[in-house]
């Protein structure tokens, strides 16, 4: 019997809604240990978000409403996006994947002009900053999970061969590579980078908009880690409920293991981490695809 | 050990320039004429290659009638203090600007100017340290101005000078690195720096006027303590020093240990609260938790061996009021060797973080010349190559008895920089262990002593951001004249250079690479109907 996902829809939603502040709770508590720090409660951020829901803006800007209406629209596109990758873990229709990608991509690029809607140098030059890295890191994450689904189709239906193996890996690779970068961790918070541009696309927001800007942020930590999940766990135990079970176990793995990795490491700067994310890109994509036309037409 | 060679040249010198000359211990005394100023100024600093470490006017007039003005230098390969002094008109002083001979005496100039009331002829001139309302005949260290005398302050309001050809960044004076307030308006193109303009002292603490008026010797080593929260002991040794010195103090022995043990537990300290800030900065926060969990140990470790884990308060004229008893030097040299262990282990790690490395490595350069020619202090011109440190060129308290190594890097760099400070602390470490394996016995502390009037003490000491100076002139039961040069005055100058083309990311970790050590109340910016303006607080 198949089982439909309409039974779990709204709880489903629910879930994916707060799961990502939890998350961020975990990573905080993580990232403490890891600096041997006792850090906050995992609750944290919970009621970080709360509190700030229930403050007023310190300020009125003028493009407010703007600002506003953007998040709230991305927030929404980012659940949806959660919603139709678990139609492609449980169902397998891959154009499901192909709506959940193509509303990740306008989610994060709604995301990302907002601070461009507010008159502050530091907001402009960090919105620039995001700017200039979603250009380059937007077109990798969409092309590597495109062509790591497409890959995993094609291996589920037909013989595995060691080229596709190593093809799905390389894909793979750029895949979490740029949903690391998407998440704007350390080396990538160059449009935050609290030094130089003193919180940068957040400088001037406070606040309800503020914890919406922060939800949003951790919500495209949350899709940009599930979506290049979802081919891997389809991968391992096919489509259905358990490869989605198998996806939510994984998430909050996958999730510390970000947090650790941005632990090590130091913020980049903006002419130096968009360039090398390219050079990896190309570099990586170009032998997969090349590798992709050989197998295609052997 | 007096050094006849150097001796003779600066003989010499002040014979060929109408001057007159007489040796007090390490310094050297030059009184020349106004008109023959630049000309010796240029031959101690350019010929000689004496460091400029600061000028001092001093209203004499209850004392000759006269203004002076006095540029001090020190000559670190010969180890002496050179003092050069002219007497100005007690009615008009006009005294003629070294800057076209020495730049690095740009700042001090001016200061004299806003403060004594001295005019400098062949510069430009601009107010540095009093506010813009200030009156401009009012002189707050002249000594006919009561120390408690304030102008009723007046609100202004300051616009941010526009370019139309590059942007402004404002950083400052409230911005997330910058721990204390200042202000650096960023000129960029792009996220290029293209200039910078520097503005501080916008309020002066004025505690010179304070310590001069108000208080007496004693008293005065507690108020020198809080000119710094991170190296007051520095300040607070090189004063009693100085005093010291113009009184021809005899301290114990075993004083001048505990004061060089307790200067090197704040240079650790400095380093490791300098190195946590740098890896914040780098976004490393690792670096910086693991940093600043390291130096917690010398937080603990100063408060077993002075009773406080910041601002220590033991020093005296005369020597110190805490000793160190066995048990607490063997519990110390226990901690030592943990830090020693800890930070080397630490360290290896975050400087082998791509970011870390990539990020220090060939960003805010400052050439040796421009080190030299400013005559930048500590680390920061360690790492331009320039190999100067008091506590071996000008031996103080207790060094001479140690042993160490002085770090020079040739690059300029933030890494460089760094790099001095990391090879120091170790150096601090070994210095203290000597130290205290070799304590001496007997008194702490002078009992009975006396200080004359009209006396002249200078010392420098090597504080974490480089050297510090005090110029004391003995008056009666408290200094007549008592000038302090924290190391940062001479290295902000330097920062022009530094930022100059470097990318905007990097500019908090250059600034942040002097060490900085601001005053502590600046303006504010604040932006009204999106245009930005400063704003004078004045309360």
């Amino acid at each position: 019997m198949e089982f439909s996902l309409n039974y779990i829809l709204i709880p489903l939603i629910a879930f994916y809604a707060i799961i990502p502040l939890i998350l961020d709770g975990l990573e905080r508590k993580l990232k403490a240990a890891l600096q041997s720090r006792i850090g906050p409660p995992i609750t944290q951020t919970v009621y970080d978000v709360l509190k700030l829901l229930l403050v007023k803006e310190t300020k009125n800007q003028p493009t407010l409403p703007y600002v506003t209406l953007t998040l709230l629209s991305s927030m929404v596109m980012g659940l949806l996006a959660l919603y139709y990758v678990t139609l492609y873990i449980v169902q397998g229709d891959i154009i499901n994947m192909f709506y959940a990608l193509a509303l990740l991509a306008v989610f994060t690029s709604t995301h990302t002009v907002t601070p461009l809607l507010v008159p502050n140098p530091y907001s402009y030059i960090g919105g620039m900053r995001e700017v200039m890295l979603a250009v380059v890191n937007e077109a990798a994450f969409i092309t590597s999970i495109s062509l790591y689904t497409i890959i995993l189709q094609k291996t589920l239906v037909e013989r595995v061969t060691w080229v596709s193996i190593l093809i799905m890996l390389l894909v793979a690779i750029v895949a979490f590579i740029s949903s690391y970068a998407t998440s704007s961790r350390v080396p990538f918070d160059i449009a935050e980078a609290e030094p130089e541009l003193a919180s940068g696309v957040f400088i001037e927001f406070s606040g309800r908009i503020l914890a919406l800007n922060i939800y949003n942020l951790l919500l495209r930590r949350l899709a940009a880690k599930f979506l290049v999940l979802a081919p891997t766990v389809i991968l391992i135990s096919g489509h259905g409920l358990i490869s989605l079970i198998l996806g939510l176990l994984l998430t909050p793995l996958i999730w510390a293991l970000y947090a650790t990795i941005a632990v090590v490491l130091g913020r980049s700067r903006v002419d130096i981490a968009p360039l090398t994310l390219a050079k990896i890109y190309i570099t990586l994509l170009l032998i997969s695809i090349t590798g992709l036309l050989v197998i295609t037409h052997a | 050990m007096p050094n006849p060679e150097a001796i003779a040249k600066y003989v010499e010198l002040a014979e060929k320039s109408s001057g007159v000359i007489y040796i007090e211990g390490d310094t050297i005394h030059i009184i020349v004429p106004a008109s023959k100023l630049v000309d010796v100024a240029d031959i101690v600093f350019n010929k000689y290659n004496c460091s400029f470490r600061v000028c001092a006017g001093i209203d004499e007039r209850p004392l000759n009638g006269h203004f002076s003005l006095v540029h001090l230098f020190t000559d670190d390969k010969a180890g002496y203090y050179v003092a050069i002094k002219t007497y100005l008109s007690g009615d008009n002083p006009v005294a003629p600007s070294i800057v076209s001979a020495v730049p690095a005496a740009d700042w001090c100039e001016m200061e004299a100017r806003d403060l004594v009331g001295i005019e400098f002829t062949g510069r430009e001139t601009f107010r540095l340290v009093l506010p813009p309302w200030w009156p401009s005949n009012l002189h707050p260290l002249r000594k006919d101005v009561p120390y408690n005398y304030r102008p009723e302050p007046r609100i202004e309001s300051e616009k941010i000078s526009y370019s139309s050809e590059y942007g402004v960044i404002p950083l400052g004076p409230y911005h997330p690195t910058l721990h204390e307030p200042e202000y650096f308006e960023l000129y960029v193109e792009g996220e290029r720096i293209v200039d910078v303009k520097y503005r501080g002292f916008h309020v002066h603490r004025g505690i010179e006027k304070l310590a001069e008026s108000r208080m007496n010797y004693q008293q005065i080593n507690f108020l020198a303590e809080r000119i710094c929260g991170i190296c007051g002991f520095v300040h607070s040794t090189c004063y009693a020093l100085a005093v010291e010195k113009a009184a021809k103090l005899d301290v114990p022995e075993r004083a001048q240990f505990i004061r060089s043990i307790v200067l090197e537990i704040e240079r650790i300290h400095s380093h490791l609260l300098w190195l946590g800030v740098a890896f914040h900065l780098l976004g490393y926060d690792a670096g910086f938790m693991h940093v600043w969990r390291a130096r917690e140990r010398v937080m603990w470790l100063a408060e077993l061996l002075t009773g406080s884990r910041k601002t220590y308060g033991i020093n005296l004229i005369g020597g110190v009021r805490r000793d160190i008893s066995e048990d607490k030097k063997q519990k110390a040299l226990e901690v030592l060797r943990e830090l020693n262990r800890d930070f080397k282990s630490l360290i290896e790690v975050a400087l082998d973080v791509p970011q870390v490395k990539r990020r220090l490595t060939g960003t805010g350069v400052l050439p040796r010349e421009y080190a030299i020619k400013l005559s930048v202090e500590g680390p920061t011109a360690r790492a331009s190559g320039v190999n100067k440190d008091a506590r071996r060129d000008l031996p103080y308290a207790a060094y001479k008895y140690a042993s160490f190594k002085v770090p020079v890097y040739s690059e300029g760099d933030n890494l460089a920089r760094a790099l001095v400070r990391i090879d120091e602390t170790f150096e601090s470490i070994s210095i203290i262990e000597q130290l205290l394996d070799k304590l001496p016995g007997g008194p702490i502390l002078l009992s009975d002593f006396e200080i004359p009037e009209g006396k002249v003490g200078v010392q420098v000491v090597e504080a974490p951001r480089g050297g510090d100076i005090h110029y004391i002139v003995t008056g009666k039961g408290a200094p007549y004249r008592w000038r302090v040069r924290a190391p940062t005055y001479a290295n902000i100058p330097a920062l022009r250079i530094m930022l100059r083309d470097q990318p905007l990311a990097d500019a908090p970790i250059t600034i942040a690479s002097i060490d900085p050590c601001f005053s502590c109340t600046d303006r504010v910016i604040v932006i009204r109907d999106g245009r930005v303006e400063r704003v004078n607080l004045l309360r």
